[in-house]
């Protein structure tokens, strides 16, 4: 693995909120096109990584490199527009506007067209073209008019990664989409996830270690703030320290 | 924010409606409606920032009596044309949007409210004591110079021309208000209003946007501040106090800050309530109150919005009944 098609660089990071180190001595690595997940118990500290990446805290030592430029302490819409794209574990969308709107909000910023006002939102065919096809590619065309916070669960999560994917990122990051659905609504976000994301660096969160194996082609387990273990789903599979503490010697949760 | 249930053929309608308005009305009512005009731009303006950007501003008068102070200031000393005064009474109140701005749209929530509040009392007091420019408490009186058009000369002393002259300057700024409403840059306003940190992590600069959103809100409400003062012809610090600015706050909230033209209704109701009361009620200002308190509590989306529930209700009826 040479270092040129490395999109995402981390070496030895740390993050401490008032002396309570939660990242610590962090190092990963994402190559294009690749799929990795995050695992580990909760509190871990696999969301704080990922508000490292995408700017929400500065790490407290330790730099992040994406494309080869240093990206750590950048505001998180710059790291944005660099190419990386984040969801949430907690749905967040703009429940007061439509479902339609939510997406479109995301093609103007991915278009640079952001204090625009030459031009009426209604009259721009290209941006409103675009909202429908990543409306068809997550199944929300139907629901295009109504508003995001009426939708049920699974369909707001779905909405969330539509957000994520339609300012056409070269890195997803993806914190837990499957979180608090049913086994039902979970294969077909993950299907969906699938046939979104080809191609794409995918960076995800996940608990359900049948989404994990079935996505990631690469598996980092986080624990206490570190990297425990690294590598191929079987690899990760076997390991011992990861059974140890994370997959419970046998036991499947 | 809900669709507007306005067509444009409901606007023609209205436009045609005010320009035949002074054959239908007489002086008295005719300056009346000057005023609902007036205080309709200054409600929008503020609207942009709490019914679409959901701010909470309580010193939106500081920019609204900036403009006005300037452009009276600038007829006066400088004889310059009244659109130009109000134009750049218009830039004043853009001006000290963007400079308080800087620091207020930083903040969210009780922090936001008040600084605000305390920026407003800053430029009041300012008013107030300088008076070798502001007059201080006596303000400035002049007189409304006449409007020269391609060689004519508009008496605009003339309640009629003023009058139209006032719809012109109105119809024009509520249009670029609406059409606002209508751009990218209107649609992010509502997605920050909705949920700023998710706007953040699709790429906007939330806080440059909001900034320029409080310049443009600072800008109209400066429009609005030279025609009021031009009306009067005359400025003083109640342009500029905190009277002022619950004013524009209760017009915009009686109105309902989540449909456009709400502010509208507001800023006419206001007017009209104050027109009644004042002449009939010594303590009218209770009044005001009461109406303002029973709207807090039982239609806190406004009378537009207490309009748009009973509608639903009644759509609803009535297609309950044609199934039955």
């Amino acid at each position: 693995m040479n270092t040129t098609s490395k999109l995402l660089d981390i070496h030895g990071l740390y993050k401490d909120f008032r002396g309570v180190e939660v990242i610590k001595d962090l190092s990963l690595s994402v190559c294009q096109g690749e799929r990795h997940a995050i695992i580990g118990p909760n509190g871990a500290g696999k969301t704080t990584f990922f508000n490292l990446i995408t700017g929400r805290y500065t790490p407290s030592k330790g730099d992040i490199y994406f494309e080869g430029r240093k990206i750590s302490g950048m505001t998180p819409h710059r790291i944005n527009r660099m190419g990386i794209s984040r969801s949430f574990q907690i749905t967040n969308i703009f429940p007061g506007m439509t479902v339609f709107e939510n997406i479109r909000s995301a093609i103007f910023s991915k278009k640079g067209i952001r204090w625009s006002f030459r031009q009426r939102v209604s009259t721009m065919n290209d941006v409103n073209q675009e909202t429908e096809d990543i409306l068809k590619l997550i199944g929300l065309d139907s629901q295009h008019h109504l508003l995001a916070g009426s939708l049920d669960y699974g369909a707001q999560r779905a909405l969330e990664i539509g957000i994520t994917l339609a300012t056409d990122p070269k890195m997803i990051m993806l914190d837990e989409p499957t979180a608090g659905m049913s086994i039902e609504e979970t294969r077909e976000i993950v299907a969906m996830i699938d046939r979104t994301t080809q191609g794409k660096a995918l960076l995800i969160i996940e608990h359900d270690m049948e989404v994990v194996f079935s996505l990631a082609d690469t598996i980092s387990v986080i624990h206490y703030g570190t990297v425990l273990a690294s590598g191929p789903p079987e690899d990760i599979r076997n390991d011992a320290t990861v059974k140890e503490a994370y997959l419970g010697e046998g036991s499947t949760c | 924010m809900h669709r507007s249930r306005f067509t444009w053929l409901q606007i023609v309608v209205v436009i045609l409606l005010l320009l035949v308005l002074p054959k239908l009305i007489s002086e008295y009512r005719l300056n009346l409606v000057i005023t609902m005009m007036i205080y309709s731009i200054f409600a929008l303006s503020y609207n942009m920032l709490f019914g679409q950007g959901g701010l909470l501003s309580f010193g939106h008068a500081a920019y609204f009596g900036f403009g006005a102070y300037t452009t009276v200031i600038l007829i006066k000393q400088l004889e310059v044309s009244l659109p130009l005064g109000i134009m750049l009474g218009g830039l004043a109140g853009a001006f000290l949007g963007c400079a308080f701005g800087v620091f207020v749209v930083r903040l969210r929530g009780v922090a936001f409210a008040l600084l605000t509040l305390a920026f407003n009392q800053l430029i009041y007091v300012t008013a107030e004591k300088w008076r070798s420019v502001t007059g201080g408490e006596d303000g400035i009186a002049f007189m409304r110079p006449n409007l020269f058009l391609g060689g004519w000369e508009i008496d605009l002393w003339a309640t009629l021309n003023w009058y139209y002259f006032v719809l012109i300057v109105t119809v024009f700024s509520i249009g670029c208000l609406w059409y606002l409403t209508l751009t990218p840059l209107g649609r992010l306003n509502l997605c920050m209003r909705e949920n700023e940190e998710r706007a953040r992590f699709i790429g906007y600069n939330t806080y440059a946007s909001r900034l320029l959103i409080y310049t443009l809100a600072g800008f109209f409400a400066g429009i609005a501040g030279g025609l009021a003062a031009s009306f009067q012809e005359f400025v003083t610090t109640t342009f500029i106090n905190l009277d002022k600015a619950t004013d524009v706050l209760m017009m915009t909230f009686i109105g309902g800050g989540g449909t456009f033209f709400g502010p509208v209704i507001g800023a006419c109701a206001l007017t009209l309530i104050n027109d009644l009361l004042s002449s009939w009620l010594e303590r009218w200002a209770i009044v005001q109150g009461g109406l303002f308190i029973l709207l807090v509590l039982y239609a806190p989306n406004g009378l537009s919005g207490l309009y748009m529930s009973i509608r639903e209700r009644w759509d609803a009826q009535k297609r309950g009944n044609t199934r039955s």
